[in-house]
C-alpha cells in the first residue's frame, strides 16, 4: 500500500514537472527546444505571409475591379487596393507586392522594384498550381508568395508578394544564443536562411558538410523530428531538425572556432 | 375651567405622555441599535471595498492571464516583426485604463513591445517579477507606479507548439488610484457613506483617502492595519468617530497585495438614522395629536351641550335650556336618559309637595277628629248625666205619680210631665247613641283609608 502511495506521488509529481512551463532561453534547454521554438518562429512568419497573400487576392476589392462597369469606377477601386497593398508593405519582409495580369501585365505593384523575380516567371509558377492555393517560391534571397484570383471561372490576376528572407534570418537570431546556429531549409531542400549568414538563400543546403538527405540518414532522422550529433572537424556537433509544412529547421552547435558569446568576456557559449 | 378645556387638556395628556415615552424610548433603542448597527455596517463596508480592490486586481490578472494565451502573443517569437503586438497592447491599454503599463518581454527578459514609454528603449524589463515568470510562475508586485503605488502582475506566455515552454512574459502594471476611484463609485452607495482611504499595511502609509487624507494618516500609521476584528474608535480631525479596517488577503489574488482599506465614520453621521427616525416618528405623532385634538373637540361639543344640560337639570334650574341635541351626536341617547330624568326628576318633586300637603291635612283632621270626638264625648257625657237626672225625675214623679194614686188623688199635671220627661230622656238618648256612633265611626276608620279621603277631603 506504501508503495502504491509512493509511486502515485512520484508520478503525480513527474506529471506536474512536465506540466511547468519551462522557457527554450534557460540554462540547460536543449537543442531540440531550441529547433522547436524556432520552427515555430518560422511557421510565424510564412503563415503571415501566407495570409497577407490569401488577404489581396481573396478581398472584395480585386472582384470589385474586375466587376467594375466603368474605367472610372475601376480606378477607383484601383487605388483602394493599392492603399491596402501599402499597408501590408514592409511587414514580416513583405518587400515587393504586385497584381499582375494573367497575360503578365502588371495591374498594380508597390515595394522595391528591383526585388524579386520577373514577371513573367511569376505568373507562370503561380497559373501552374492549381486555383485558389497559394504558392511560394524562393528565388534567390525572395521568398515570392503567389495565388491566382478566380474571376469568370478562370485565374485572371496573380497576386504576388515577395517576401525578403531576411524576415526568416530575424526570427532565427531573435533570442539565439551566439554558440548556435540555425538554418530553415525548404521543401526542395534549398537554404531560406541561415541565422549566422554561412549558407546562401536559394542554394542548396549543405550542413556539417552534408546535404538535407544525408543528414537525416546520419542521424537516423526518419520523422519530422530528431537530433543527434555529428563530427565536424573532429569536434561533436548538436543537431536538432524539426519539419513542418514541408520545411526543416536545423538547429546546431556553431563550431568551436566561432562559438563566442558577445558581451560575455568571449567565454565558451553553453 | 369649561368643560372643553378639560377634556382637551386629559386628551393632551392622554396622548402627550405616551408619545413623550415613546418618542424617549424610540430615541434610546434606536440610537444605541443605530450605533451597534453602523459598527457592524462600517466593518462590512471597509471589508466590501477591500474586496472590490481585490476583485478588481484579481479581474485585471484575469485579463493578463487571458491576453496571454492570445495566438498574437506567440510573435513574441518574431521579436513582434511587424509590430502588431505594439499595436495590440496599445489598443489594450486604451481600453483597459486600469492598467498604467502593458509590457511584453521574450523569454531572456529583452522588451518586445511596451506601451510605456520610459521602457521602450530599455533593452531589457529588469524586475524580478519578470524572471519568476520566464520560470513559469504568475508574479504580483505591489511597487511605486505612474501616479501612485501600482500592483505588477507578470503572467508567462506559453509557446502554442507545445503548451509548455516559456517563450516570453506579458506584464501589466494596474494603478491603484483608478482602482481607489472605482472601489468609492462601487461602495458609495448611500449618501451617508463613510470616508475610506487605502493604504499600504507596510509601511503604514495612507495612498488615497475620499477626504481628510492629511488627517487619516497620522491614524493610520497608529493602527494596526495588518488584523483588526472590530471597529476601533478614533479622532480625526477633531472629530469622534469608529473607524472599520480590512487588510487584504491572499485567497482572491492567491497572494497578499499588502493593502488596507480604512473606513471611517462620524458618531454624528452614525447618529443620523436614530434622529431621522425619532424626528419621523414625532412629526408623525404630532399629526396624529392635532388629529386627535380635533377629534376631541368635535367629542367635546356634544358633551359640552350635555354638561349644559346636565348644569341644568342638577344645578341651574333657572338656566337657559341648551340647543337638543342631533340625532348623529354620539351623545344624543344619553342627552334624552337626561331630559327624561329630568321630567321624572320633576313629577317626583310635584308628588312630594302634594304628600306633604296632604300629610299635613291629615294631621290637622287627625286633631280636629280629636276634638271632636272628645267633645262628642263630653256631650255624651253630659247628656248621660241629664239623662240620668231626668231619669231620677221621671222615676221621682212616677213615684209622686204612685203615690198620688195611692192616695186616690189623680194627679193629670204629673203624668205629661212624665211623659215630657220621656220624650227627653228618648231624644238624650238618641243624642247619646248618635254622639257615641260618631265618636265610634271616627275611631274605626284605618289611616290608609282616611287619607284618600282627607286628601280628597283635602
Amino acid at each position: 500500500m506504501r508503495g502504491a502511495v509512493i509511486i502515485l506521488a512520484s508520478a503525480l509529481g513527474a506529471a506536474a514537472v512536465a506540466a511547468t512551463p519551462v522557457s527554450a532561453a534557460a540554462p540547460g534547454a536543449s537543442i531540440e527546444d531550441v529547433a522547436r521554438e524556432k520552427l515555430a518562429a518560422v511557421t510565424l512568419v510564412r503563415s503571415k505571409a501566407r495570409r497577407y497573400t490569401a488577404a489581396i487576392a481573396n478581398g472584395r476589392l480585386l472582384q470589385a475591379y474586375l466587376s467594375a462597369a466603368t474605367t472610372a469606377e475601376a480606378e477607383r477601386v484601383k487605388t483602394r487596393i493599392v492603399s491596402s497593398m501599402k499597408a501590408m508593405q514592409d511587414r514580416h519582409g513583405l518587400t515587393r507586392i504586385r497584381i499582375l495580369w494573367r497575360d503578365g501585365r502588371r495591374l498594380a505593384e508597390t515595394g522595391t522594384p528591383d526585388k524579386g523575380p520577373g514577371q513573367d516567371r511569376i505568373v507562370k509558377d503561380a497559373l501552374a498550381h492549381d486555383p485558389g492555393t497559394i504558392s511560394s517560391t524562393l528565388y534567390g534571397d525572395t521568398l515570392n508568395w503567389a495565388a491566382q484570383v478566380d474571376h469568370g471561372g478562370q485565374g485572371e490576376l496573380v497576386v504576388s508578394v515577395g517576401q525578403d528572407t531576411a524576415a526568416y534570418e530575424r526570427a532565427l537570431l531573435h533570442g539565439l544564443g551566439s554558440a548556435l546556429q540555425v538554418i530553415v531549409v525548404n521543401d526542395k531542400g534549398k537554404v531560406v536562411s541561415d541565422s549566422d549568414g554561412a549558407s546562401t538563400p536559394g542554394k542548396p543546403a549543405m550542413i556539417a558538410g552534408l546535404t538535407l538527405e544525408a543528414l537525416r540518414q546520419n542521424l537516423g532522422i526518419g520523422g519530422p523530428a530528431g537530433a543527434g550529433v555529428v563530427e565536424l572537424d573532429g569536434h561533436p556537433v548538436r543537431i536538432a531538425l524539426q519539419s513542418a509544412d514541408g520545411w526543416t529547421v536545423i538547429a546546431m552547435d556553431k563550431p568551436a572556432a566561432t562559438a563566442r558569446c558577445t558581451g560575455s568576456n568571449d567565454a565558451p557559449c553553453r | 375651567m369649561s368643560l372643553r378645556l378639560r377634556i382637551i387638556a386629559v386628551f393632551t395628556a392622554c396622548i402627550a405622555l405616551p408619545v413623550a415615552a415613546g418618542w424617549a424610548s424610540l430615541w434610546l433603542s434606536a440610537s444605541n441599535a443605530t450605533r451597534t448597527q453602523a459598527a457592524t455596517t462600517l466593518q462590512a463596508d471597509a471589508r466590501a471595498a477591500m474586496r472590490t480592490v481585490e476583485e478588481h486586481l484579481a479581474r485585471n490578472l484575469a485579463h493578463l492571464k487571458a491576453w496571454s494565451t492570445m495566438p498574437m502573443m506567440q510573435e513574441v517569437l518574431i521579436n513582434d516583426d511587424g509590430g502588431e503586438l505594439a499595436q495590440a497592447l496599445a489598443d489594450l491599454a486604451r481600453a483597459y485604463p486600469d492598467f498604467e503599463s502593458l509590457t511584453i518581454t521574450d523569454a531572456r527578459g529583452a522588451i518586445v513591445a511596451t506601451t510605456d514609454r520610459t521602457l521602450a528603449r530599455a533593452a531589457s524589463y529588469e524586475a524580478g517579477g519578470t524572471r519568476a515568470a520566464i520560470s513559469g510562475r504568475t508574479t504580483q508586485e505591489t511597487l511605486p507606479g505612474r501616479h501612485s503605488l501600482a500592483v505588477r502582475f507578470t503572467v508567462p506566455l506559453v509557446a502554442g507548439y507545445d503548451r509548455r515552454t516559456v517563450i516570453g512574459t506579458l506584464t501589466g502594471m494596474v494603478g491603484l488610484s483608478s482602482i481607489f476611484g472605482d472601489m468609492i463609485k462601487a461602495v458609495r452607495a448611500e449618501q451617508a457613506a463613510p470616508g475610506y482611504a487605502l493604504a499600504t499595511k507596510e509601511p503604514r502609509q495612507v495612498l488615497f483617502a475620499t477626504a481628510r487624507a492629511e488627517a487619516m494618516a497620522p491614524v493610520a500609521r497608529s493602527l494596526d492595519l495588518a488584523a483588526r476584528p472590530r471597529p476601533v474608535n478614533v479622532t480625526i480631525a477633531g472629530e469622534a468617530g469608529l473607524a472599520a479596517i480590512a487588510g487584504s488577503g491572499s485567497r482572491i489574488l492567491g497572494q497578499d497585495p499588502g493593502l488596507a482599506v480604512i473606513a471611517f465614520q462620524s458618531r454624528l453621521a452614525m447618529a443620523a438614522p436614530a434622529a431621522s427616525l425619532s424626528d419621523t416618528f414625532l412629526a408623525v405623532s404630532i399629526l396624529a395629536a392635532m388629529a386627535s385634538l380635533c377629534i376631541a373637540w368635535r367629542w367635546a361639543t356634544p358633551l359640552v351641550r350635555l354638561d349644559r344640560e346636565a348644569s341644568a337639570v342638577f344645578k341651574a334650574p333657572r338656566a337657559a335650556p341648551g340647543e337638543p341635541p342631533t340625532p348623529q351626536d354620539s351623545f344624543a341617547p344619553l342627552a334624552r336618559a337626561f331630559a327624561r330624568l329630568k321630567q321624572a326628576r320633576e313629577e317626583r318633586d310635584a308628588l312630594a309637595a302634594r304628600a306633604q300637603e296632604l300629610a299635613l291635612a291629615i294631621a290637622v283632621a287627625r286633631d280636629h277628629a280629636r276634638d271632636s270626638n272628645e267633645r262628642l264625648r263630653q256631650i255624651a257625657g253630659g247628656l248621660t248625666a241629664h239623662m240620668t237626672e231626668v231619669t231620677g225625675l221621671v222615676e221621682l214623679i212616677n213615684r209622686e205619680n204612685i203615690a198620688a194614686a195611692g192616695r186616690r188623688q189623680p194627679q193629670p199635671r204629673l203624668d205629661e210631665l212624665n211623659r215630657a220627661a220621656l220624650d227627653l230622656l228618648e231624644v238624650i238618648r238618641e243624642a247619646v247613641e248618635a254622639v257615641t256612633d260618631e265618636a265610634g265611626e271616627t275611631q274605626s276608620v284605618p289611616p290608609s283609608s282616611r287619607l284618600p279621603h282627607r286628601q280628597q277631603s283635602a
